[in-house]
C-alpha cells in the first residue's frame, strides 16, 4: 500500500531538490558570490592602476624628463658653437671684403708704359706721346669706399686717372689726325681694354691746341685726360649649412660640410 | 520587515543592484585613473584612454618628442664644431693677412726696404720718406677707426715719397700690392723728371720720375680670433 509522503516544514526550510544536476543554489548566495567578485574585480583593476601603473607612469615622466633636461643641456652647448659660427662668420665675411677691395694698379701702369713707349703705330703716323704728369686718386662715388662692413655685396670702386700728355708730331697740318690716331690706338689698346677703365678716352677730350715750336720744329699737343677705373671687388662669401634648430625637419643640414666657399 | 523575511528574489535583487552599484562605482574611479594614466602600453587596448594631452602617458610622449626634436640638435654637435674649426682656420688666415698695431712701424719699414728689391736693371728707386698717418677720431686725417658692424680694423695710410725709373716704379708697386700683408695703393702722382741735354756728350738725360703714393693697410685691432676656446682636435 502507497504511502503518501507529506513535508510539514515551511518552504525556506526544506531541503532543496536537487533536480536533474543534483545542484541547486539560493539566488540570493549566488548573487551575493557574482556581486562580490565583479565588486572585487573592479575594485582590483581600480587599485592596480592607481597603485601600480600610475607610479610607474610617473616614474617614466620624471626619467624622461631628467633625460630632456640632459640632452637640452647638450644642445645649448650645441647652440653656443652656432652663435660662435654666426659671429666668426659675419667677421670672416667682413674680411674677406675688406681684401677683396684691394684695386691693382702695378699692371695698368705696366700697360700704360707698354702704351706710351712701344707703339709703333704712332711713330709710324708721325708723332710720339710722352707723359708730363700721371694722378691717380680714387673717386668719391658710391660704394668707392665701401669695402668694409658690406661683406657679401660687389663692391664698385671708382678711381680718377688725371693724365697730363704731350703729343709731338713733325707737321702742323696733321695734328687733327694724330690726335684721331692717338686715341683710336688707345681705345682699342689693352691698356684700355683690359683694367676696367669706361666709356672711351677722347670723352674727357675738351678740344685740342696745337703750338708749333720753331726750335724743334714739331707741332705740340698738350692736354689733360681724366680717366675713369672701376672696379667691381668680388668678395667671396662663405656660406654654413643651416643650424638643426629644435622643432625644424631634421636632415637640413645633414649634408653639412666645412665652411665652404661660394665664388 | 527584516532581510529574512524578504523572498529569495527580492534579496537576490537587492544584492545584485547594490552590487552593480559598487562595481559602477570602481568602474568610474577606474575610468578617471585611466584617463589621468593615458595610453599606457602596458594597458589593454581597449582600457587605453587616448583624450587627454595632459594625461601621464601624453606627457610622456610629448617629453619623448623634445628629446627627439634636442637630440637632433646634439647629433649635429661634431659638424658645427667642424664647421666653427674650419671658420677659425680661415680667420686666422684672413687675420694674417693685416698686420696689427703692433707691426705699423714694422710695415712703415717694409714699405721702405722694398724700394731696395727693385732690380736695378729696372732702374734705381731711391726711397724718399714715408710718414705714417695715424686714425683720427672721426676718420680724418687719411686714417678710419672701425666702424660698428665692420671688421675690427683701421684704416692707416703711408705717405710714400720716392723716385726712380718707370719701370723700377712700377714694379715697386708691384711688390707693396702683392705683399703677403695687405697693402693697397690708394692714389699715385708722377711726376716725369726734367729732360736735360748734356752738351759735351750730346745726349739727352732724363731725371728720375719724382712719385708720392698713398699706401694703405688695415690693422687688425683685435689680438685674439673670436672665441677660440671651445675649440676641440
Amino acid at each position: 500500500m502507497d504511502m503518501i509522503r507529506i513535508n510539514l516544514l515551511p518552504p525556506e526550510l526544506r531541503r532543496r531538490r536537487s533536480g536533474g544536476a543534483g545542484l541547486s543554489a539560493d539566488p540570493a548566495t549566488l548573487a551575493m558570490v557574482l556581486g562580490a567578485a565583479a565588486v572585487l574585480a573592479a575594485l582590483g583593476f581600480w587599485l592596480w592602476v592607481q597603485m601600480v601603473r600610475i607610479p610607474a607612469a610617473e616614474a617614466l615622466l620624471a626619467d624622461r624628463q631628467a633625460e630632456l633636461r640632459r640632452v637640452e643641456a647638450e644642445a645649448k652647448k650645441v647652440d653656443a658653437i652656432n652663435d660662435q659660427i654666426s659671429a666668426i662668420l659675419t667677421q670672416v665675411n667682413d674680411l674677406n671684403a675688406l681684401i677683396a677691395s684691394k684695386v691693382r694698379w702695378a699692371e695698368p701702369l705696366n700697360d700704360f708704359a707698354d702704351m706710351l713707349g712701344r707703339n709703333r703705330a704712332w711713330e709710324d703716323a708721325g708723332f710720339n706721346v710722352a707723359s708730363t704728369s700721371l694722378t691717380i686718386v680714387p673717386q668719391a662715388a658710391a660704394g668707392a669706399r665701401g669695402a668694409r662692413g658690406t661683406s657679401g655685396s660687389d663692391m664698385p670702386q671708382r678711381f680718377a686717372m688725371t693724365w697730363n700728355f704731350q703729343l709731338v708730331g713733325l707737321d702742323r697740318s696733321l695734328s687733327g689726325n694724330y690726335l684721331e690716331q692717338f686715341f683710336k690706338e688707345m681705345a682699342d689698346h689693352y691698356f684700355w681694354t683690359k683694367h676696367g677703365f669706361q666709356d672711351q678716352p677722347v670723352d674727357s677730350y675738351r678740344g685740342d691746341a696745337p703750338v708749333w715750336n720753331n726750335l724743334i720744329q714739331r707741332v705740340i699737343v698738350e692736354r689733360p685726360l681724366v680717366f675713369i677705373r672701376e672696379q667691381i671687388a668680388k668678395a667671396q662669401q662663405i656660406t654654413v649649412p643651416p643650424a638643426v634648430t629644435a622643432g625644424r625637419a631634421g636632415g637640413e643640414a645633414a649634408s653639412g660640410r666645412r665652411a665652404r666657399r661660394r665664388r | 520587515m527584516v532581510w529574512q523575511d524578504l523572498p529569495v528574489t527580492q534579496r537576490a535583487l537587492i544584492i545584485a543592484g547594490a552590487a552593480g552599484v559598487l562595481v559602477l562605482g570602481c568602474g568610474y574611479m577606474a575610468s578617471q585613473a585611466l584617463l589621468a594614466l593615458g595610453p599606457d602600453p602596458a594597458l589593454p587596448s581597449f582600457a587605453q584612454r587616448t583624450g587627454n594631452a595632459n594625461s601621464l602617458y601624453g606627457q610622456i610622449s610629448k617629453t619623448n618628442d623634445s628629446i627627439r626634436e634636442q637630440q637632433r640638435v646634439v647629433d649635429s654637435m661634431d659638424e658645427r664644431q667642424e664647421i666653427l674649426d674650419g671658420l677659425q682656420d680661415l680667420e686666422a688666415e684672413l687675420r694674417g693677412r693685416l698686420p696689427t698695431e703692433r707691426m705699423k712701424e714694422e710695415m712703415r719699414r717694409t714699405i721702405h726696404e722694398m724700394a731696395n728689391e727693385v732690380p736695378p736693371d729696372l732702374g734705381r728707386v731711391e726711397f724718399q720718406s714715408v710718414t705714417i698717418v695715424e686714425p683720427a677720431e672721426g676718420g680724418r686725417g687719411g686714417a678710419r677707426r672701425p666702424t660698428a658692424g665692420g671688421p675690427p680694423v683701421t684704416e692707416v695710410t703711408y705717405k710714400a715719397e720716392l723716385t726712380g725709373r718707370m719701370n723700377g716704379i712700377i714694379d715697386y708697386i708691384n711688390r707693396v700690392e702683392n705683399h703677403q700683408r695687405f697693402m693697397t695703393v690708394r692714389s699715385i702722382r708722377i711726376v716725369p723728371g726734367a729732360i736735360t741735354l748734356d752738351a759735351d756728350a750730346q745726349e739727352v738725360l732724363q731725371e728720375p720720375h719724382r712719385v708720392s703714393l698713398d699706401i694703405v693697410t688695415y690693422v687688425y685691432d683685435r689680438p685674439e680670433p673670436v672665441q677660440q676656446t671651445q675649440r676641440r682636435r
